[in-house]
């Protein structure tokens, strides 16, 4: 079936043809007049504060252009959930379906992350915004739960700015030396941009403010010759890590980058990929802990910024029933999808009714090739750590 | 006709398609030329990440023109 565009009169698939026409009512880009103004805007707002003497160092400009970044960003607008928030919510709704389906040999037990606030894409963002939405849930969390993270983001502003200021933010990561090749994709210039960013662009964000991102990477084990650190390998280097997605390539002669393999985290002839990935979520949010009584516990966990290509979303928890005689665990996620409405999800959290179908995602739906998680470390890191951290690296999972 | 392959080094790769080629069928001819595997290819094409949709979508869909240029991230990204 194919249909015809009312704009250009092209004639595409019925799957392609509302994206197609909807793009003829995009702008690719933000005003470039509107972005090369605020340029100059923090160029004078940072000359204000130089001092006079020609000498003074690049370092003395970085701190001016935060000073000045710190007064321009602007607070992101989001709708507050009521009743202690949406984790809060979800804790009862958790806690009720434990009574209403506890079955004689079924053990369920739910761990969440604390306070996390929804920021849900708007008709601005639309179609390229789901990263830096992310980016505000775990910033939302960080400032309510971690008194160090509070007294460094953002110049210790107290809140989660919006994309604009994010984007700012993330710029001044870069030229501060933050993921150099990563920056290089964009030209080093984000601001008023459209363009989709990842776990990466995350991490060099809040890396630069000191906190200690980490990011994880899950691959098919069909790709293991892609990895310079496989274990066993002739010529696997025993612990260095490289960044996140730069893969050996073989090639005539050639030599390639690696990262770290965490050799111990699957088995996948005996687990499906998908479970995988879940057992390594439940790990991260039971702190590895063997044994976990049933219930519902908010954890000191963050949530986990959760990538694939095309979108990312935040993992706020996980749920795991200990089923049958053999106690097979069955794990589901729980997230928050920056594409759902908030007011749809506290409404289905406050009502006991559909909210299933906005937080819970079995291992049947992790379809995608490669996944990507980012978690952020307790402490601050500086001196020789912080500058470490400019490089970005990642833990390789066998997916 | 021809299209151009910038990856994340600036090295440039050229790549023969149709109008008809899927985009997973260029992914393949990427990897020829490249080594670099069909899923950890992303690509980039006028600002726009280009998706492999079910069903196969091709150059004509994404509206790619001989000279065309493509750049190719190894990092996963969305939107």
């Amino acid at each position: 079936m194919s249909a015809l565009c009312p704009v250009c009169n092209l004639t595409l698939p019925l799957s392609l043809i509302q994206s197609h026409v909807n793009s003829h009512f995009e702008d690719d880009e933000i005003n470039p007049q509107i972005e090369t103004d605020h340029h100059l805007a923090l160029q004078l707002a940072s000359d204000d504060h130089s001092s006079d003497d020609p000498s003074s160092s690049s370092s003395a400009s970085s701190s001016n252009n935060v000073a000045s970044l710190v007064q321009l960003q602007t607070k992101s607008q989001f709708y507050s959930v009521g009743h202690g928030g949406l984790i809060c919510l979800l804790r009862n709704c958790l806690e009720s379906e434990l009574k209403l389906k506890s079955k004689p040999l079924e053990c369920s037990t739910s761990l969440l992350s604390g306070f996390v606030d929804h920021f849900q894409s708007s008709k601005e963002d639309k179609g390229w915004g789901c990263g830096w939405k992310n980016i505000q849930m775990q910033c939302s969390h960080l400032l309510s739960h971690r008194e160090e993270a509070k007294r460094v983001l953002f110049g210790g502003s107290n809140f989660v700015p919006d994309i604009p200021s994010l984007q700012r933010w993330l710029e001044l990561a870069w030229n501060k030396g933050f993921d150099v090749s990563g920056a290089l994709h964009f030209d080093n210039r984000i601001c008023g941009s459209k363009r989709w960013i990842g776990t990466t662009e995350c991490a060099a964000l809040l890396r630069s403010f000191g906190l200690k991102a980490r990011i994880v990477d899950f691959a098919p084990e069909k790709s293991k010759s892609m990895y310079l650190s496989v274990p066993g390998s002739a010529i696997a280097p025993k612990v260095k890590s490289y960044g996140p997605m730069d893969r050996y390539m073989v090639k005539k002669g050639g030599s390639g980058k690696g990262k770290a393999v965490d050799s111990h985290s699957s088995n996948s002839s005996r687990i499906s990929k998908g479970a995988v990935l879940m057992e390594w979520v439940w790990n991260y949010f039971s702190d590895n802990r063997l044994s976990v009584s049933s219930g519902v516990h908010i954890t000191n966990k963050g949530p986990l910024y959760f990538q694939h290509e095309g979108h990312s979303r935040t993992i706020v928890g996980v749920q795991r029933r200990l089923q049958g005689t053999t106690f097979t665990p069955q794990y589901n996620l729980l997230i928050l999808d920056p594409a759902d409405f908030t007011r749809a999800i506290e409404i289905a959290l406050i009502e006991k009714r559909g909210w299933e179908g906005y937080l819970k995602r079995g291992a049947h739906t992790l379809k995608c090739p490669e996944y990507q998680m980012l978690y952020v470390d307790n402490g601050i890191a500086d001196g020789e750590e912080l500058e470490k951290l400019k490089t970005i690296d990642s833990h390789f999972v066998e997916f | 006709m021809q299209v151009f392959i910038i990856d994340e080094d600036g090295k440039k790769y050229c790549v023969e398609v149709e109008k008809t080629t899927t985009i997973a069928d260029m992914k393949t001819k990427i990897y020829d030329a490249t080594g670099m595997e069909n899923a950890y290819q992303y690509l980039e094409h006028r600002g726009k990440i280009v998706l492999e949709v079910h069903g196969g979508t091709t150059m004509d869909d994404y509206k790619i023109k001989a000279c065309d240029i493509f750049h190719m991230s190894d990092r996963m990204r969305g939107g």
